[in-house]
C-alpha cells in the first residue's frame, strides 16, 4: 500500500507557464494515460479478494473491507473495455472520496502526479466511446503524451457506473 | 483579528440542550410543599449559563427569554415570591420554547418570535406580579384583637351561576375555622352580608371569603363597598388579627416579617391560602389558585361544580392584574404605597431554620451523588475506536493464524504473547463496545413531562412509574426506540386510562398509573408499557376490522385481535382526540419496531388494563448471526429469523410442474428458495440432496433457503452497505469476517417476500 502522497512529483516548467496548475494522479489502462484529480484520491493499495455483490454488473467487481469500512471496487479496464483483465500482485486499486463516498477502482497501474496548467488541458472532440465525453474534462499533453484528464467525481456518481442509488447528475 | 464564533456554536448548542434538558427534569422533580434551596440553585444556574453563553453568541432571542427565566428563578431561588405551579408551567413552556429557538439557530425550524414574546410576557407577569404582592404585604400590620362576633360583605362574581351552592360551600368552610354562621342575607345592592358568631381569625376568614367574591368586593364589619374597595382588596391584612399559630410553616419567603414574630402565620407563601392548617382548603380549589389563574382560564372550566368555577374565575381575578373588570381606580391606591414602602430586603436566612426536614433529607440524600464525571465525545469519534479494535481483532486472528502453525515448544514466548494478546483485544472490544450503551432513562426522563402535559390537558389524574432506568441499550437503538415509546405511553393515557370519575365509578383510584419497565432478557432487552386502565374492547375491535373488511372472526385469539391494533389505519376511540384515534400511529410504532429487529406484543384484560411489551436486540452494531456458504461465498443469516435447518432427503422434496418447488418438513409445505438463484451467483451446488436447507420465518411466512453447507454462529458487527454503495435487493448489511473478508447479511424479508413471487416487483 502506498499512499498518494508518497507518489513521486514531478513538476514540469509547462506548469509555470500554463498559469493556475492542478496536480492530478495520472494512471494506465492499458495502453491508455488517464489523469485525475489528486484531492478526490484517497490512497493507493493493491488489488485484495473482493466479496462478490448479487444482481451488480461485471465491472462492479465486489466490496472490500477497507479498514472497517465497506467500500464498492469498480474495475475500470472492464469498464472502458481497455487492457487484460488481470489481477497480478502489482494490479493497483486506487481508493477515491468522491462526494462523500468512498470507492476503489482498479487500474493498471499508477504513473507520477503532475502538476498541469489550465492551457495544457484542450478540449476534447466529440467522440463515441465506452466513456461518455461528458464525464471527459480535457485532453492533457504533455511532451508526445496524451492524457485523458476524466471528472472522476461526475463519473463515480453517475448512472453509468451504478455505484449510488440516486445518481447525481 | 477577529474570532469566527460560528465554530463554537456546536459546543454552545449542545451545552444549551443538555442544560434545557436538566432544567426540565428539576422542574418537573420540583416538590412544591418543600422547595430544596440547593434545587433552585441548580435550576437557576442552568437558565443562568444558558443566557451568558447565549449572550456571548449574540443570540439575542434566547438570551431575552433566559434572562425574563432567570428573573423569576431568582426571585424564588431569594425566597422573594414563592414557587408555584403557574411558574413550573411557564418555566417549562419557556424551557420549550429555548429548546426550539436553540433549534432554529442550528437551522431545524423556524424561531417564533411571536412566542417569545408571549412566553416573556408570561413570565414577567409572574414574577412582577408577586413582586408586587409581596411589596403591598410589606406594610407593617397593626394587631388586633379577636371580635367576639364579625360581620363581612361581599359580592359574588357576576359569572356565577349557583350563589346557593357557594354560599354553602363557604359556610362548610368557615365551620372548620370554628365559626358558626348567623346569618346570610343579600342587600339590595346585591351584597352578601354575613355575620358570623364565635371567635375568629379575621384572616382566615378573608382568606376563605376571598376565594368566592367578586375581586376587591370583600368588607369587614358595615364598611360600604367604595370605602372598603382600596383597602380590603389590596391591603390584605389591614385588619389582621394576626395571632401566631405555632408549628405553622413559615417560609419567610417574603422575609416581611422577620422582625414580627407575630406575623409569621400569614407570612407563609401561599397567601395563607393551603398550608395553613387552621384553613385546608380543598385540592380541586388549590389546584386552580395554585395557577393563580393567569388570567387564561379563568372563565371557568366548565366541568367543575359551580361552586369550583365561581372560586376559580374569583381566583384568577385574585391575580390583581390584568382582563378581569378589576378597575384601574381600585389598583393605583395599592401601588402608590408599594413605592412609598419600599420592602424590606429578604434575608434568605430567614428561611432556613424553618425549612421542612424532608428537603434537608432529600438533599443530603443527593450529596453523595458526586460530581460530574463524564465528558462529551463525538459519536463518530467512538465509531471510529470501534472500527478501530475491530481491526485489531480481525489483525489479532490473523497473528493467531499464521502462530498456530509454528512450533509451540520453540515459540514458547510468542505463543504466550499471542495468548494474552487475544484476551487483552476481547476485552478492549467489550468495552469499547460499552461506550455505546446508554441507560434507559435517557428515554424514560422525557415521560413525566409528557405525562404531565397529556394527563392535564384530558383532565385525567395519572401517575408515571419508571423501572430500570439503569438498563442499557445502543445508543442507535435509545434514539429511535424514543417516538414509538412515547406513542405507546400516549396511547395508553388517551385510550387506557379512564376519567378519574369513571375510575372511581369502577372502584378504581382515582390516580391511574402508567408503568415503564425496562429489563434485560436472554440478549434482549425488554420494555414494558403498562396501564390499569380499560383495557383493550374485544368487541368494538373486531367490529371495527369487519367494518374495514379485515379477514377476521369471533374464534380469533384474545392476541390475535390485539394484533389488529397494528392495522394501518386502525382506530377504535369513539373521539378523534389531539392526541391519538387518527389510527396513524401504532401501525407506524409496529414498523419502526420492526426496522429495529424487535417485536411488540400486547397483553390486555377488561377492566384491568394494558401492557405493550417491546422486545429489542442489545445493540444496533451487532447481530447474532448463522454463517452459510454457496460456492466460494459466505452469507450471514440473521439468527432470529431462522427457525430450523435441516438436510432434506429425496422423499421430502416435492415437486409442482416438473420443478422441485416445495419441501415438506412435517405438516407443512414450503416454498424451496435457493439463494445461488436468488442472488445470481454462478457457483453452488443445484442439487438439493447435498446441500442444507435452513427454514426462515418472517411476518408469519416460512420459506425453506437452500444453501451449500452451515458454516457457524457468530456475532457479527453490521456495516452500511449503502454507505458507499446502494441497496442491494436481498442483501441488509455487510459485515467483516473473522479473517478480514466481508461478508454480506441476507435480508430475510425481502428473500421470504421473493420467494411469494413479489420479487420481481421488489427488484
Amino acid at each position: 500500500m502506498v499512499h498518494a502522497a508518497q507518489v513521486a512529483t514531478h513538476r514540469p516548467d509547462g506548469a509555470a507557464e500554463g498559469g493556475y496548475a492542478q496536480e492530478y494522479l495520472t494512471f494506465t489502462l492499458g495502453e491508455e494515460e488517464y489523469a485525475i484529480d489528486i484531492l478526490k484520491v484517497q490512497e493507493i493499495r493493491g488489488y485484495d479478494a473482493v466479496t462478490g455483490i448479487a444482481h451488480a454488473p461485471p465491472f462492479i467487481k465486489g466490496v472490500i473491507n477497507l479498514r472497517g469500512t465497506i467500500v464498492p471496487i469498480v474495475d475500470l479496464r472492464i469498464k472502458f473495455g481497455v487492457g487484460v483483465v488481470e489481477y497480478t500482485p502489482f494490479t493497483v486499486t486506487i481508493i477515491l472520496n468522491v462526494g462523500g463516498r468512498v470507492v476503489g477502482m482498479v487500474v493498471d497501474s499508477v504513473s507520477d502526479v503532475l502538476a498541469l496548467g489550465s492551457a495544457q488541458i484542450l478540449p476534447a472532440p466529440d467522440f463515441s466511446s465506452a466513456l461518455d465525453t461528458r464525464y471527459i474534462h480535457g485532453l492533457g499533453s504533455i511532451d508526445a503524451r496524451m492524457l485523458i484528464v476524466v471528472d472522476i467525481e461526475k463519473l463515480m456518481l453517475s448512472p453509468d457506473m451504478a455505484l449510488v442509488d440516486d445518481p447525481v447528475h | 483579528m477577529t474570532v469566527d464564533m460560528s465554530q463554537f456554536y456546536q459546543v454552545f448548542f449542545e451545552e444549551a440542550a443538555e442544560h434545557l434538558a436538566n432544567m426540565e427534569q428539576m422542574l418537573l422533580d420540583i416538590d412544591l410543599d418543600s422547595i430544596d434551596d440547593e434545587e433552585m440553585n441548580a435550576i437557576f444556574r442552568a437558565a443562568h449559563s444558558i443566557k451568558g453563553s447565549a449572550g456571548t453568541f449574540g443570540f439575542q432571542d434566547l438570551a431575552q427569554v433566559t434572562h425574563e427565566l432567570e428573573t423569576l428563578l431568582d426571585l424564588v431561588r431569594k425566597h422573594e415570591v414563592v414557587m408555584t405551579t403557574a411558574m413550573v408551567d411557564a418555566s417549562l413552556e419557556a424551557g420549550d420554547l429555548l429548546r426550539d429557538l436553540v433549534a432554529a439557530h442550528r437551522g431545524e425550524g423556524t424561531a417564533d418570535m411571536a412566542r417569545v414574546a408571549e412566553v416573556c410576557a408570561a413570565l414577567q407577569r409572574l414574577y412582577g406580579n408577586d413582586a408586587v404582592a409581596a411589596d403591598a404585604q410589606a406594610q407593617p400590620l397593626p394587631e388586633r384583637a379577636l371580635p367576639e362576633s364579625f360581620r363581612f360583605s361581599f359580592a359574588l362574581p357576576p359569572a356565577c351561576a349557583d350563589a346557593a351552592g357557594v354560599i354553602e360551600n363557604m359556610s362548610a368552610e368557615l365551620e372548620t375555622l370554628g365559626a358558626t354562621v348567623v346569618d346570610v342575607s343579600m342587600d339590595a345592592a346585591g351584597r352578601l352580608q354575613c355575620v358570623l358568631g364565635g371567635a375568629v381569625d379575621t384572616a382566615a376568614v378573608r382568606d376563605i371569603v376571598e376565594f368566592i367574591a367578586y375581586p376587591g368586593s370583600y368588607a369587614e364589619g358595615d364598611e360600604a363597598v367604595p370605602a372598603a374597595a382600596d383597602d380590603a382588596a389590596w391591603g390584605l391584612f389591614a385588619e389582621d388579627a394576626a395571632p401566631a399559630t405555632a408549628g405553622e410553616p413559615a417560609d419567610g419567603a417574603w422575609g416581611l416579617f422577620a422582625a414580627d414574630a407575630a406575623a409569621e402565620s400569614v407570612a407563609d407563601g401561599s397567601y395563607g391560602f393551603f398550608t395553613d392548617p387552621v384553613a385546608p382548603v380543598p385540592p380541586a380549589q388549590a389546584t386552580e389558585d395554585d395557577s393563580f389563574g393567569f388570567f387564561d382560564h379563568a372563565p371557568g372550566v366548565p366541568d367543575l361544580a359551580p361552586a369550583l368555577q365561581a372560586s376559580a374565575t374569583t381566583d384568577g381575578s385574585y391575580g390583581f392584574f390584568e382582563p378581569l373588570p378589576v378597575s384601574h381606580a381600585e389598583i393605583m391606591p395599592v401601588q402608590a404605597p408599594v413605592n412609598v414602602v419600599p420592602a424590606e430586603p429578604a434575608p434568605a436566612a430567614a428561611a432556613k431554620p424553618v425549612e421542612a426536614p424532608k428537603a434537608v433529607a432529600a438533599r443530603a440524600a443527593k450529596a453523595g451523588s458526586g460530581g460530574d464525571t463524564s465528558i462529551r465525545v463525538g459519536v463518530d469519534k467512538v465509531d471510529q475506536i470501534i472500527n478501530l479494535v475491530g481491526e485489531l481483532v480481525i489483525t489479532q486472528a490473523m497473528l493467531a493464524s499464521a502462530a498456530s502453525k509454528l512450533n509451540p515448544v520453540e515459540f514458547e514466548r510468542l505463543m504466550n504473547g499471542v495468548q494474552q494478546l487475544e484476551r487483552n483485544t476481547r476485552d478492549l472490544q467489550e468495552s469499547v463496545m460499552s461506550i455505546r450503551m446508554l441507560p434507559m432513562s435517557t428515554v424514560f426522563s422525557r415521560f413525566p413531562r409528557v405525562v404531565r402535559d397529556l394527563s392535564q390537558k384530558l383532565g385525567k389524574q395519572v401517575r408515571l412509574v419508571t423501572t430500570g432506568e439503569s438498563t442499557e441499550l445502543d445508543k442507535g437503538l435509545i434514539e429511535r426506540i424514543a417516538d414509538p415509546l412515547t406513542h405507546l405511553v400516549r396511547n395508553s393515557l388517551d385510550h387506557g386510562i379512564e376519567t378519574p370519575d369513571v375510575r372511581e365509578a369502577r372502584g378504581k383510584p382515582r390516580e391511574g398509573t402508567i408503568t415503564l419497565k425496562a429489563s434485560h432478557q436472554s440478549g434482549n432487552i425488554v420494555i414494558e408499557v403498562g396501564d390499569d386502565g380499560a383495557g383493550l374492547n374485544r368487541e368494538r375491535i373486531l367490529s371495527k376490522a369487519r367494518e374495514r373488511g379485515l379477514a377476521v372472526s369471533d374464534a380469533m385469539s384474545d392476541s390475535d385481535v390485539w394484533a389488529l391494533i397494528f392495522e394501518a389505519g386502525f382506530s377504535t376511540a369513539d373521539q378523534i382526540t389531539e392526541v391519538s384515534g387518527r389510527g396513524v400511529g401504532m401501525d407506524v410504532v409496529k414498523k419502526n419496531i420492526t426496522a429495529m429487529g424487535g417485536r411488540v406484543d400486547i397483553e390486555s384484560m377488561t377492566g384491568v388494563g394494558t401492557r405493550m411489551t417491546v422486545r429489542l436486540p442489545l445493540t444496533l452494531a451487532i447481530l447474532d448471526g448463522m454463517s452459510v456458504a454457496v460456492g466460494a461465498e459466505t452469507y450471514i443469516v440473521p439468527l432470529n429469523y431462522v427457525v430450523e435447518s435441516l438436510q432434506p432427503t429425496s422423499a421430502m422434496i416435492k415437486s409442482v410442474a416438473g420443478q422441485p418447488r416445495l419441501v415438506q418438513v412435517r405438516n407443512e409445505y414450503l416454498n424451496i428458495l435457493t439463494l445461488k438463484d436468488a442472488l445470481g451467483l454462478r457457483d453452488g451446488t443445484c442439487d438439493l440432496e447435498r446441500g442444507i436447507l435452513v427454514v426462515l420465518e418472517s411476518d408469519g411466512d416460512k420459506i425453506a433457503l437452500f444453501v451449500d453447507e452451515l458454516v457457524g454462529q457468530h456475532q457479527v458487527v453490521i456495516k452500511s452497505l449503502e454507505a458507499n454503495y446502494r441497496k442491494v435487493v436481498g442483501i441488509s448489511g455487510a459485515t467483516i469476517m473473522g479473517d478480514g473478508h466481508v461478508g454480506l447479511i441476507l435480508d430475510v424479508p425481502a428473500l421470504v417476500a421473493s420467494a411469494r413471487g413479489t420479487f420481481a416487483a421488489a427488484a
